[in-house]
């Protein structure tokens, strides 16, 4: 059985006339270490399916494993635990605690995790050895993009799911962030799962999932995804 | 079309906000209200007095002297000033009633224009009627007589039985007193004609004075052809004195306390709004960038403030003005018997009071409102960037703030990024704890106050009152049987200093007596050989101090005699000037008269004994007093509780409100740690400690300007006869602080149940 499944999962949101179905009749699966990008325009229900998979909202119908566990079936403080041990979240807007320091908005995340890593060796690893004493707004947005990826990465996740991570970059910085995911999944054997509208970044993956009007058009395999420095846009 | 679209968005900002908005009129609701009640009460007391004073013709003056004759009358009705003259007769008998029950007889020798009794049942009393009275109607419900019955007196032995007429209050007895508190159970008044008790001899005159006459000058002149009258004027006659010093009381409690709570209220009033005035940002760009006029969306951001000051300012003043002045009016004014209760308009400060929780709101309103369109409507455009972190004090202390664990590093860093929010806060729990130990101390210090004067400060068990003077001090010591005996002699007395005059008692204590302990805490004051002791608070009226000389005059007695102060006494209850026997003697004014008599540990039957003598009028037992005095204070309790229910509910609103704020401001953050798998407790003890550390330093903070606060109230209360010293008590204090600090970690607890409605998706959503 894959890592990640998806079987018949459906979101709606409101009732009625209001009716809105984000998502409807999902089904796909996601291997253990995995770099899965998911593609698709606005609104096609990207940000839903992530939503779903980490533990943040939930489903209408159909279920959602996660190495076996039944993530559709947890309620209130397991969900809670999920996302603390095994979830790993990116922001688009990074989402840092602005009266944190960098290496503080890392510690938090240590703090509920039992096996997480240690803060300052994340940081070196994500390149911020010189600016752990930084508050946010103090840094530049690849280096808060990567304060919250050092976040994520500090709980040691088994599942990092990124939120268009280079949405609010440029073209350069980007790249070095998803560089960066790169590594961790090709390091850690973490399963990397990225949203994204652009279509450029969907070349590092070895899994695309195309999602358009709330429904799977099509799952991609890519034997040999480039590496990240190898792309622009 | 512009103005109805921005009407539209108004209403719509305010129901989704309905909190902040409902937080706002109520503030403005308690800033008005404490002050319309208080305002409130005291007018409508003023007004009802003053009133009822002036439309019956309450005297100016009344003149006791030995023989109240023709001649008296018409050389009193010759001094220019005065307007009218009435003889009287009056005593205080026994009723057939009971041997218990007195009532002070008044008897006028004419009709009854001066001091014209307010007729509630029944018909006035003609000139002629010889068997008719007129009853006081409070004596008369305590013993449920009613017009038509009798009730008879005794005179001379010889019972005499009036029929009640008319049933009356009357403007010189408003309060109704032998002691202290009013008791129509034993004692109350009943008015006649003088040619029904001829017996009675007439030794009053009681007159007014013209609208414009000098009433000072007035009273000097009455002294002068009256040398050996007692003349008391409204100043020094007790039942009015009180009764306006009531008045007064509550007048003054208006300047204090609600103004207090007014500001509290409006400065958290002022914060919320330039929060949302802040919040309020991308709009205010969107409508510029629309190009709305400036003059419309300041306009609609200056209806952001006006329209919830306005309404909670009106709701305020309007219920304060028209509920609890008059449920409280029965339960403050027990003591006093008025005919009826006016209920004066809304005044012109409380207005001024609305007008200004108006302008005040929309002043910061306008000044929010500058401070964010000043910005180019791009600038407004873009989200504000959230506030920088900042190292704070402590982290420049190393080793200290090493030390501190993760959650202490962050809750202190927090509570100081919102140095406004977090001081507000801080301030409402300070001010909730200081009205609350206000209100426990000052029922404190009265409490204290009483068993000082009676338990300590009056050393005796018994004080037993004599009238005329039968026997000598010796005789009296020789005669009872008790474990101490004291003679006092109590005299009318004028003291003049250079900076005034005011007629007060002078008491007359034996050589080396023991019985009244009027040094500093209750300790004995060695009465000064040859000198005179003042007591503390006349002192301070008259601006004396020991050393200085004063002047005292005897009425009925043209020569003066100069006294140095030799001493200040502490009695806060009642002023005057203490001499010891051998001073007086010296003074060649007259010899040692007891008044009364202190007993200390009265024999079995020692009271029976004295109170079958003629001369004994009645004995107090300060023990009595206490208990007196105490229920008087029960009755205040109804306007501690509203002090203590303004306080809690100020607290309430103002912790709920800056709740709301920063769950308004934070929500990212706390969608945030809940994403990152913080579980719901753990986010809401984030929270929790924040603001319990804040509880705490305010709960603190507050006890000192509770503890000064009781001080500058009972010194607000204090009249010209009385020294109020405050007492606040260490338990009080724990009390107070305790509930405090419990009331708003009970709230803390409620408000951070939102915790876990808090919606990770909705709150992070991109802001696109």
């Amino acid at each position: 059985m894959a890592y990640i499944t998806f079987d018949h999962v459906s979101k709606h949101y409101g009732s009625g006339e209001s009716l809105v179905r984000a998502l409807e009749d999902v089904c796909f699966e996601i291997e253990k270490g995995d770099f899965c990008v998911v593609l698709g325009p606005s609104g096609a229900g990207k940000t839903t399916l992530l939503n779903l998979l980490g533990g943040m909202d939930k489903a209408t119908s159909g279920t959602i494993t996660v190495g076996g566990r039944t993530v559709t079936g947890l309620r209130g403080p397991q969900l809670t635990e999920y996302r603390r041990s095994d979830v790993g979240f990116v922001f688009q807007f990074y989402n840092l605690m602005p009266n944190l320091t960098a290496l503080e908005n890392v510690e938090l995340a240590r703090q509920v995790c039992k096996n997480a890593f240690d803060p300052r060796k994340v940081m070196d690893q994500v390149g911020l050895r010189e600016r752990m004493d930084n508050f946010p707004a103090q840094l530049s947005g690849g280096e808060q993009q990567r304060v919250s990826i050092a976040r994520a990465l500090c709980k040691n996740p088994a599942l990092l799911l990124c939120d268009e991570p280079t949405g609010a970059l440029d073209s350069k910085t980007g790249v070095q962030i998803l560089s960066l995911l790169q590594d961790v999944q090709r390091d850690s054997g973490s399963t990397v799962v990225v949203i994204t509208h652009n279509a450029t970044i969907a070349r590092l993956a070895n899994r695309i999932i195309r999602v358009k009007n709330g429904a799977i058009e099509s799952v991609e395999f890519c034997s040999s995804p480039e590496r990240a420095e190898e792309i622009a846009w | 079309m512009v103005t109805p679209m921005l009407g539209r968005k108004l209403r719509r900002d305010m129901s989704r906000q309905v909190m902040q908005f409902l937080s706002i009129i109520l503030l403005c609701t308690l800033g008005t209200f404490a002050y319309a009640v208080l305002d409130g009460i005291a007018r409508m007391a003023d007004v009802t007095v003053e009133t009822y004073f002036e439309e019956n013709n309450l005297a100016d003056y009344w003149v006791t002297l030995p023989e109240a004759d023709r001649t008296a009358l018409s050389r009193m009705r010759s001094l220019p000033g005065i307007r009218e003259v009435t003889a009287r007769a009056q005593a205080d008998l026994e009723t057939t009633l009971s041997a218990d029950v007195n009532v002070s007889v008044t008897a006028y020798d004419g009709p009854m224009d001066i001091n014209r009794p307010y007729l509630i049942e029944g018909s006035a009393l003609d000139g002629s009627d010889l068997r008719g009275c007129l009853l006081q109607r409070d004596f008369a419900r305590a013993h449920a007589l009613s017009v038509g019955d009798r009730l008879g007196v005794r005179l001379g032995g010889e019972d005499i039985a009036f029929v009640v007429r008319g049933i009356v209050t009357s403007p010189e007895f408003v309060i109704v007193s032998e002691s202290i508190a009013a008791d129509p159970e034993a004692y109350g008044y009943i008015l006649i004609n003088a040619r029904a008790l001829p017996a009675l001899p007439l030794t009053q005159i009681i007159a007014t004075a013209q609208k414009d006459a000098d009433r000072d000058a007035l009273r000097a002149l009455i002294e002068q052809a009256f040398p050996r009258a007692l003349v008391v004027d409204r100043r020094s006659h007790s039942s009015t004195v009180r009764v306006r010093n009531d008045a007064q009381m509550f007048k003054n409690m208006t300047l204090i306390f609600p103004i207090l709570a007014y500001f509290i209220a409006c400065m958290i009033v002022m914060t919320t709004l330039s929060r949302m005035i802040d919040a309020q940002r991308l709009q205010i760009g969107t409508l510029k960038a629309l190009g709305f006029p400036p003059r419309k969306i300041r306009g609609h951001y200056l209806s952001y403030a006006v329209v919830p000051a306005l309404t909670g300012a009106l709701i305020g003043l309007f219920v304060g003005h028209t509920t609890l002045p008059h449920v409280l009016w029965n339960t403050l004014m027990s003591e006093c018997d008025l005919p009826y209760q006016l209920d004066p308009p809304i005044s012109l400060p409380a207005w001024a009071m609305v007008a200004l929780t108006v302008a005040l709101a929309a002043g910061i309103c306008w000044f929010s409102y500058h401070k964010a369109a000043r910005e180019t409507p791009a600038a407004l455009l873009r989200p504000k960037p959230p506030k920088d972190g900042q190292r704070i004090l402590l982290e420049r202390i190393p080793p200290l703030w090493r030390r501190l664990g993760f959650n202490a590093k962050t809750v202190a860093r927090n509570l100081l990024r919102s140095k406004l929010r977090s001081f507000m806060f801080f301030l409402g729990i300070l001010f909730c704890n200081m009205l609350l130990i206000a209100s426990f101390g000052l029922q404190d210090s009265v409490k204290r106050l009483t068993y000082e004067h009676y338990g300590e400060v009056l050393h005796y068990d018994a004080l037993v009152r004599l009238s005329g003077t039968v026997g000598t001090a010796e005789s009296y010591e020789r005669r009872i049987a008790a474990g101490a005996v004291e003679c006092l002699m109590e005299r009318s007395v004028t003291l003049r200093s250079v900076s005034g005059e005011r007629t007060t008692v002078l008491t007359v204590l034996g050589d080396g007596q023991q019985l009244q302990r009027l040094g500093k805490g209750a300790s004995l004051l060695e009465l000064p050989e040859g000198g005179a002791a003042v007591t503390e608070k006349l002192c301070e009226v008259l601006g004396l101090s020991p050393g200085d000389e004063i002047l005292l005059n005897f009425p009925g007695d043209d020569e003066s005699v100069t006294l140095r102060i030799g001493a200040v006494a502490c009695n806060s209850f009642s002023q005057g000037v203490y001499l010891n026997r051998t001073t007086w003697e010296r003074l060649r004014k007259g010899p040692f008269t007891p008044t009364a008599v202190q007993l200390l540990d009265p024999a079995e039957g020692t009271a029976e004994r004295l109170l079958a003598m003629d001369e004994v009028e009645r004995i107090d037992y300060p023990s009595v007093q206490i208990a007196e005095t105490l229920r008087m204070l029960d009755s205040l309790s109804t306007i501690f509780a509203v002090l203590e229910g303004i306080a809690l509910a100020l607290a309430f609103v103002i912790c709920w409100n800056m709740g709301l704020m920063n769950f308004a401001e934070r929500l990212r953050e706390y969608a945030t740690l809940k994403v990152l798998g913080y579980h719901q407790r753990e986010i809401r003890n984030l929270i929790l400690s924040e603001n319990l550390i804040l509880t705490l330093l305010g709960t603190a903070a507050g006890i000192y300007p509770g503890v000064l606060l009781t001080f500058a109230i009972m010194r607000v209360c204090e009249s010209e006869t009385v020294r109020y010293t405050a007492y606040p008590d260490l338990r009080s204090v724990l009390i107070a602080s305790a509930i405090t600090f419990g009331f708003s970690f009970v709230l803390q607890l409620l408000q951070t149940r939102r915790v876990r409605s808090i919606d990770m998706v909705e709150a992070l959503k991109s802001v696109e």
